[in-house]
């Protein structure tokens, strides 16, 4: 067996003098490694004012909103909550002259899970009991069987709220708090996307990445990189869905409800919000964003049109029953998706470069200005942009099935019309091998 | 609690260290072991408090164990003493096999008869096969009389000593408690506390910086192994043998240099294992504590059950301490097979040395360290077709290509925005290929710990070095992982 051996020569520096020295490298470097990350924030986690070449573009936000999102609600305190993923992040603006009477926060988490967008409502209403919600529920959070990328991230987000799911008090609140803090001012991930987030600011400029910034009222803002053609980049947008972003890759499936998940499916989870924003007087707005229609041509090639239409006939029918279980009026919903002309609205030429649309930025998520319409319909505002008549429609157990029909009924113009897309988009699923597989 | 995390390093240390030294200073060394022993029960407790019921239960039986031994001293008794130790040994086994082997032992019984008997899926209790070894051989002392303990407190402090409780070194009563009762080793020190920051910051920069690196390319491969050309499949099993000595060995120095902050002087736990030139060497080198206790308690008693010196008897129990040594690491058939691996690998290094056969020392340091990298495959692998995987692609049986694919092994790193993306499996290969080259050469021919702390002169030198083993974990510590040896 080896032993330890101790030096037994005398040392150059006596053992105290050499703790001090290292003991005060120690604090100048993390000290210094500290200010930088502080002073950039890239993630926006410190609230640190933006610097005209520094940190004006908060351009490495995008991955962190789990851990900054949350602190964010706790500093603003807002009586208005947006949620959803990100399409709702990057195109609802909490200063929306619609929102002027309210403290309004774009709560969205690129993404999310169902679990989350109910546990940052709860998070929120521990803080300031909330007049509004606008809850914009994407079809793929409903899905028992999607898993959420990162589960390690979802159980950290967790820790970093107010209450437990329980409702109880969260008492991991603040060690997570204070190693959040900790953790991001140190960490070397830290440094280098501070790092990269100065170098953005000139890179956006040149046009080689995106204008991507986060705002302090929590939505961001996303435009094509003047350098990219932006029919390729809608075009990559698509092929993320095709067919993963309904269902898992995996699995193939969807469900509303999965055998054995009870009390964790989804479903169960919105079932609880409505409930709870019933009781509590808050009022929700539901809002099914608006895809591009070419989405919706691949999501009936891949075989889950009935799905959705299912899950729009299950959200109407919850949201009344529960309405009714309190005694209250029904939430207002809203169904943006369909074949209108803003729907199906043309890619642009393959060689123009840089924003080239109108109302889309690629098949999923919308332009701002596109939010306001939704924002103006929603709200009952009368905005300086004609809304298109029949983009949004309100939806309730009373029109639903002829809202359906009208929606396939419109499909057809679009099979017609658009020929061309329709056999890109099918050919794209066969490509992924696709074609009718959801279970 | 993990050594490598903020709340340790910056909160939970400095407590202690402070409290220990300061209740010593002020009320005695015996209020101070008390602190000791809450304060490491605290840091066990910390990852799930239920655990603590269980290292409860085992210390409360093996200390009774003991004092009843002791009781029964006598020479008449003698046969009621060994009762009680079988007893013990049992129950320390006994709760070893129930949490860490039924799942393991009901699957194989499953399998082979084709019944259903239903698995358990329960989480490992953290630490249990280390503490479990460390008082069986506390309780086989204390039969033969070689150690004594009569105060609980130390008993408690003894196999809860937060240093080396997670994950060893597996220590003797005898070399370590005797040290918290020396006069000298009563007060702050403030030499031992330099040379144990000196040696706790190499453990670091091993385990945050550079194990934690091969992980991100170990963990890739093993996770796609089907896929894995002949580079992409040595890259994986050369990055997995690298993680799990820089891994473990950088557990070690933390847990030895922690303990000499005490004053505590542990018994080293490695000795540069992958300079070994042949398989009995390189057990000579690997994780000794558990040698140590493989030899004295599983080896030397076989060997001493026949009368008079056997090779053949030797090598049997050669290979039965070896299999023990490969089941202790976990319940599944590869450890098994690695095992019988190194078991069979020692006699045949037993024999050709028994023969005075000639052995070139490249060649044989070549074959060694080849071998270790083989088996280990059988370390990592989740099950027999992942090894057979990774092995086809080591011996080009699948895709004999000769670069790697950037995806599986970078995701976002920087230093790809140097180099064209048409370029980019190129440049990952030459990368990947140029690390494992240098870190050979590192293991091979750089000093280890234990030189550097004999070297270790307080120079500025040394203060820079420091600096930068402890600044760049630092800085990484937001991606806290756990030890590989926490799962054993």
């Amino acid at each position: 067996m080896s032993e330890l051996k101790l030096p037994e020569h005398d040392f150059v520096l006596a053992a105290p003098r050499y703790l001090a020295r290292l003991a005060l490298g120690l604090l100048i470097s993390l000290g210094l490694l500290g200010s930088f990350n502080y002073v950039v924030d890239p993630f926006y986690l410190f609230a640190s004012p933006n610097r005209e070449g520094v940190n004006e573009l908060r351009t490495q936000f995008f991955n962190s909103q789990l851990l900054s999102k949350p602190y964010a609600i706790e500093r603003r305190q807002p009586n208005a909550l947006m949620l959803g993923s990100s399409r709702t992040g990057t195109a609802l603006r909490p200063d929306h002259p619609g929102l002027a009477d309210y403290d309004t926060y774009n709560g969205a988490l690129a993404g999310s899970t169902m679990r989350a967008n109910v546990l940052q409502y709860q998070h929120a209403s521990a803080i300031r009991p909330l007049e509004l919600v606008l809850f914009n529920p994407d079809f793929y959070m409903f899905n028992a069987w999607q898993r959420p990328p990162n589960r390690r991230a979802y159980m950290d987000f967790e820790k970093r709220l107010r209450v437990n799911r329980d409702g109880s008090h969260n008492l991991q609140r603040w060690p997570m708090a204070i190693s959040d803090y900790f953790d991001t001012m140190l960490a070397w991930n830290t440094f280098k996307n501070s790092v990269m987030t100065m170098t953005g600011q000139a890179r956006v400029e040149r046009g080689e990445t995106p204008y991507l910034t986060i705002h302090p009222d929590g939505h961001w803002t996303n435009r094509v990189a003047e350098q990219r053609r932006h029919r390729s980049y809608f075009k990559q947008v698509e092929r993320i869905y095709i067919p993963g972003g309904w269902v898992p890759t995996d699995s193939f499936r969807y469900a509303l409800r999965q055998e054995g998940n009870d009390g964790s499916n989804p479903i169960d989870d919105f079932r609880w919000m409505l409930n709870d924003a019933y009781q509590q007087g808050t009022r929700v707005i539901i809002t099914f964003m608006p895809y591009h229609a070419r989405l919706l041509e691949a999501m009936h090639s891949i075989g889950i049109w009935p799905q959705s239409e299912d899950w729009k006939r299950t959200v109407v029918s919850l949201v009344e029953e529960l309405a009714a279980l309190n005694g209250k009026t029904p939430f207002q919903i809203w169904d943006f998706t369909g074949y209108t002309e803003v729907n199906m609205e043309a890619l642009p030429e393959r060689t123009l470069t840089g924003n080239n649309m109108r109302w889309y930025r690629d098949a999923s998520h919308v332009q701002q200005h596109t939010g306001d319409l939704i924002l103006d319909r929603i709200l009952g505002v009368d905005g300086k942009n004609p809304i298109p008549e029949d983009f949004g429609v309100r939806i309730d157990s009373r029109n639903i099935e002829a809202h359906l029909a009208w929606i396939n009924s419109q499909r057809q113009r679009f099979l017609k019309e658009r020929a061309d897309d329709v056999a890109e988009i099918q050919a794209m699923v066969e490509a992924a091998g696709a074609a009718q597989v959801v279970r | 609690m993990l050594f490598n995390s903020y709340v340790f390093i910056f909160a939970f240390l400095p407590t202690v260290l402070i409290g220990y030294f300061a209740i010593s200073h002020n009320w005695g060394p015996r209020q101070a072991k008390y602190f000791l022993m809450f304060a490491s029960l605290f840091f066990y407790g910390y990852w799930n408090p239920i655990y603590l019921l269980l290292l409860g239960s085992s210390i409360v039986v093996n200390f009774t164990v003991a004092g009843w031994m002791e009781r029964l001293g006598e020479a008449d008794r003698l046969l009621a003493k060994k009762r009680v130790l079988i007893a013990a040994i049992l129950f320390n086994v006994g709760m070893l096999g129930y949490f860490k082997y039924r799942d393991f032992f009901v699957g194989s019984v499953n399998f082979v008869l084709g019944t259903e008997f239903p698995l358990l899926y329960m989480a490992l209790p953290l630490a249990i096969s280390f503490f479990s070894l460390q008082q069986i051989a506390f309780v086989v002392d204390s039969y033969k009389g070689l150690t004594r303990e009569r105060n609980f407190a130390d008993y408690v402090l003894f196999v809860s000593f937060f240093p080396q409780l997670i994950a060893g070194p597996i220590v003797h009563h005898k070399e370590v408690m005797p040290q918290f009762a020396q006069e000298d080793n009563k007060r702050f020190r403030v030499n031992n506390f330099t040379l144990g920051s000196f040696i706790f910051s190499i453990g670091l920069f091993k385990k945050v910086v550079v194990a934690d690196s091969f992980a991100g390319w170990a963990t890739p491969g093993f996770d796609v192994a089907e896929t894995l050309n002949l580079v992409e499949a040595w890259i994986t099993s050369l990055s997995y043998t690298f993680q799990l000595y820089f891994d473990f060995s950088g557990y070690s120095d933390m847990a030895i240099g922690l303990a000499l902050m005490f004053n505590i002087v542990l018994p080293l736990n490695f000795n540069s294992p992958y300079k070994a030139a042949s398989i009995i060497n390189l057990w000579q080198r690997w994780h000794l504590t558990l040698t140590r206790f493989i030899n004295l308690y599983i080896y030397r008693p076989i060997l001493r059950s026949r009368k008079g010196f056997s090779f053949t008897w030797a090598m049997f129990a050669t290979v039965v301490a070896m299999e023990a040594s490969g089941i202790w690491h976990g319940a599944a058939w590869t450890f098994v097979v690695f095992g019988f691996m190194h078991g069979f690998g020692l006699v045949i290094n037993h024999i050709w040395r028994r023969r005075k056969l000639p052995f070139p020392h490249l060649l044989g340091w070549f074959i060694t360290f080849n071998f270790a990298n083989l088996s280990l495959i059988l370390f990592r692998a989740k099950d027999w077709e992942t090894v057979g995987k990774i092995m086809s692609g080591m011996f080009g049986l699948t895709d004999i290509e000769f670069t790697v694919n950037k995806q599986l092994f970078f995701s976002d790193n920087i230093l790809f925005r140097l180099v064209d993306k048409s370029q980019h499996d190129q440049f990952a290969t030459a990368l990947l290929a140029a690390v494992i080259t240098l870190f050979i050469l590192v293991i091979y021919h750089c000093k280890n710990s234990q030189e550097l702390l004999e070297d270790y002169d307080g120079s500025p030198k040394y203060l820079v070095f420091q600096l930068i083993l402890l600044i760049v974990p630092l800085m990484l510590l937001q991606q806290v992982s756990e030890f590989i040896y926490f799962q054993f």
